[in-house]
């Protein structure tokens, strides 16, 4: 409800930097990140122009998924799974990058406006009725957590490089494990804490080659999939037979 | 050396993978083990998501099963008729299995279930394994008297079927029901089932022991098939690329197993595996019983909105 209505408060503030969204020119080093049967994650190259005496924010979104956070408990003895929660349009991929503390100079409605930082990415749970605050905020830090020990979610403070007052530079790592699908690269640029320009490209992060086929095979004709799991491992094993047979 | 695994959806080295396969192929060639039981807990401990673990290892069991059976079918020693009861039982157990699997893993319990079962079967055959080879190493040599027709509760059970290859005439009650038993556990531990499949036959089925381990490898074939195409389907679980790099680590491991099983000695060899065995299940005892560091965690299953 809060985060609503500082949307609404924040709105014209929105219209009025997309109207002069003109203030930083970048690119990245590659528009698309192939996933082959040799990935092992890759560093890609954020740079630009920017005006002088700005500060730099780096918000890469990855694609958005329901994501299940559970809660062991002792049960006779045995740690389980014993409570879970679930939250809509978590960002599978999530990175900001600055040059300096964003504290230093995002506000905290900006923040939640423009979701910078992890404060400003909104995991609602899917069913929050009956749910303690406290209790969801548990979860949803266990969430971030969970997701920053798998390289997914980061923050870096000091990433972005600012050389003469008016090009910048970043490294975008994109981990092993990197969901696919389109990723959104938001570049802010603040000046005396108010946004002065923005812009916004996309990422795409697929699977290619056999990766991809054998995925899809999976996923699309998982019956026909499985079938010819059994048949390839049936002649492996045949073939197996055969090689021993003639030692 | 890496390769992205395109199900489990990560990176993993090559040569750690083909020599795990060697490792466990080489114990099922000196023991006659299909290794199953020992694989699927390895590759969780690498860091495969467990549900991936299970189907995949289900897909490599077919393979290991195909060329172990051929041997014992050029040697006339797989009973089709009592294996197709054994599977008519496994396909119906293994499908409850999977179902089973699905259900749980929806509710964040799969993982606790693998782990589980583990821990029981695995302690169990390790501590039975163990005092055997002790009681073998301390008495060597000592004949024990085979009987022959054991006659138990089992034949007094209806809808007996002749058996000719086994010499056994006996109810198809029983093997349905040990065919449906290791059915189950096949689809949820992602093993064979060998290992509790040959015990059963010898002691309660009553067969001989010269057919038992190729009726035992032809059913399984069928039933890990049923698993691996369920798993499939259901799950989407199954790893082509890592089951064959497993299978070629695997078969590399059988030569090397066969060779060394014919120098070293029996007792003793089978104790160690008995430790190994014991060790694995009490690494995942462990992780079930001590408190973990962080009580929340992220569930793998992601969904689409």
């Amino acid at each position: 409800m809060r985060r609503l209505l500082l949307a609404l408060l924040c709105l014209p503030l929105l219209t009025a930097v997309d109207a002069r969204a003109q203030g930083v020119v970048a690119d990245i080093s590659e528009s698309v990140v192939s996933i082959t049967t040799g990935f092992q994650g890759t560093d890609l190259l954020l740079f630009g122009a920017i005006e002088p005496e700005t500060d730099v924010v780096v918000v890469v979104e990855g694609p958005p998924e329901i994501a299940t956070v559970r809660r062991k408990e002792r049960i006779g003895g045995i740690w389980m799974n014993a409570d879970e929660m679930s939250f809509r349009e978590v960002p599978t991929f999530y990175a900001v990058l600055s040059n300096r503390p964003l504290k230093e100079f995002v506000s905290e409605p900006a923040q939640i406006v423009y979701n910078i930082g992890f404060e400003g990415v909104p995991l609602r749970p899917l069913r929050e009725e009956g749910r303690d605050r406290a209790v969801v905020q548990a979860f949803r830090e266990a969430l971030v957590r969970g997701k920053m020990a798998r390289d997914l979610y980061r923050a870096n403070e000091n990433a972005v490089s600012i050389m003469w007052g008016r090009l910048f530079r970043t490294d975008l790592r994109i981990p092993v494990n990197a969901p696919t699908g389109t990723y959104w690269v938001r570049i802010f640029l603040f000046r005396n804490g108010n946004i002065i320009g923005a812009q916004t490209s996309a990422l795409g992060v697929g699977k290619v080659g056999i990766t991809a086929a054998i995925y899809d095979l999976a996923h699309r004709h998982a019956f026909a999939y499985g079938v010819l799991a059994v048949f390839v491992a049936v002649m492996a094993g045949w073939g197996a037979s055969l090689a021993f047979r003639k030692h | 050396m890496q390769l992205y695994l395109p199900i489990a959806e990560m990176s993993v080295n090559i040569l750690a993978i083909l020599a795990l396969g060697a490792g466990v192929g080489a114990l099922s060639g000196l023991f006659g083990v299909g290794g199953g039981f020992l694989m699927t807990p390895l590759l969780m401990f690498m860091g495969i998501p467990p549900a991936v673990a299970v189907a995949t290892e289900a897909n490599q069991i077919v393979a290991s099963s195909v060329s172990g059976v051929l041997a014992h079918w050029r040697r006339g020693n797989v009973d089709v008729r009592m294996g197709v009861a054994l599977l008519v039982g496994g396909v119906a157990g293994s499908s409850c299995g999977v179902w089973l699997f699905t259900a749980l893993r929806a509710l964040g319990q799969v993982d606790l279930l693998i782990k589980l079962s583990y821990v029981v079967f695995l302690g169990v055959i390790g501590s039975l394994m163990l005092v055997e080879s002790i009681r073998a190493l301390l008495k060597r040599r000592r004949m024990v008297t085979q009987r022959q027709h054991v006659h138990t509760w089992v034949h007094g059970l209806p809808l007996k079927v002749r058996f000719r290859r086994s010499r056994l005439y006996i109810s198809v009650i029983p093997p349905i029901v040990v065919g449906f038993v290791v059915g189950v556990l096949s689809a949820i531990m992602g093993v064979g089932g060998g290992f509790i499949m040959v015990p059963a036959m010898i002691y309660i089925l009553g067969m001989p022991t010269a057919v038992v381990v190729g009726t035992s490898l032809f059913q399984i074939i069928f039933v890990t098939a049923n698993v691996t195409v369920l798993q499939a389907i259901t799950n989407y679980s199954v790893d082509v690329l890592l089951a064959l790099l497993l299978l070629g680590g695997g078969v590399m491991g059988a030569q090397i197993g066969a060779r060394l099983g014919s120098r070293l000695r029996g007792e003793q060899l089978r104790g160690l595996l008995a430790l190994l065995v014991l060790m694995v299940c009490m690494k995942l005892a462990y992780d079930l019983l001590a408190q973990p560091v962080d009580l929340y965690s992220l569930s793998d299953t992601g969904g689409h909105p």
